[in-house]
């Protein structure tokens, strides 16, 4: 298993533009992805689940992998979080 | 992946579609909206609608959302009905759209895909207060 903190940056949070591109960055790996709050932890490949997060910005979050490359996976959803899913703000 | 088209009347069939394609732009050429003008004819738009489901469908069938279970759009959808060939969900709603988009990759049957999105439709629903003091609730 990998594990990874991050915090959301960008400034709408884990939105659903957002929660889509993680979505799609997830499904191209065949490990289980599951990001937490620390209270719940949710699969980040189901975008419904990722929305009931409710993540806004400044909220510190732990994407976790389970699989074959989960080390690939976990690095990619970081890059996406650090990147502000592309939204520069 | 199955065809999906979005049926109704007025113009929200195309309103969700964009909506859902703005999020997501995932959702790609297989999946198309028709809107029904108020006062078509049962007739033109029975035509309408074959000619989309034609287009759309590669062999795998076609699913159609409509937009309320008993409106004109579903009904008229209804003799379309084909088991494993066409299938209708009622009701849709834009979280049916964006999770169409996010399972747009997987390799699901037509039933498959309409149980999938019935689910993801029923549950977006929700009465936000109760579902915060829940959560509030399990973390205090």
């Amino acid at each position: 298993m990998m594990q990874a903190q991050v915090e959301i940056t960008n400034r709408l949070g884990l939105h659903a533009r957002a929660a889509a591109k993680l979505v799609h960055t997830a499904n191209s790996y065949s490990a289980d992805i599951f990001i937490g709050t620390g209270e719940e932890e949710v699969n980040a490949k189901s975008i419904l689940g990722l929305l009931t997060l409710a993540a806004t910005k400044g909220t510190p979050l732990t994407v976790r992998a389970d699989g074959a490359d989960e080390k690939g996976a976990v690095e990619a959803v970081v890059a996406l979080f650090e990147d502000k899913f592309g939204e520069g703000e | 992946m199955i065809p999906v088209l979005v049926l109704t009347h007025g113009d929200l069939a195309v309103a969700l579609l964009d909506a859902a394609r703005t999020i997501d732009p995932h959702l790609d050429k297989e999946t198309g909206a028709l809107a029904l003008p108020w006062d078509v004819d049962s007739d033109d738009a029975s035509n309408l609608l074959k000619q989309r489901l034609r287009e759309l469908d590669q062999g795998e069938g076609v699913l159609i959302l409509t937009d309320m279970f008993g409106g004109t759009a579903t009904n008229l959808a209804l003799p379309f009905l084909v088991p494993n060939q066409v299938e209708i969900v009622t009701g849709v709603n834009l979280p049916m759209l964006v999770k169409l988009a996010s399972i747009r990759d997987q390799d699901l049957s037509l039933s498959d895909v309409a149980d999938r999105l019935t689910a993801a439709g029923q549950k977006s629903i929700r009465v936000a207060g109760e579902f915060l003091r829940s959560r509030n609730a399990r973390a205090s």
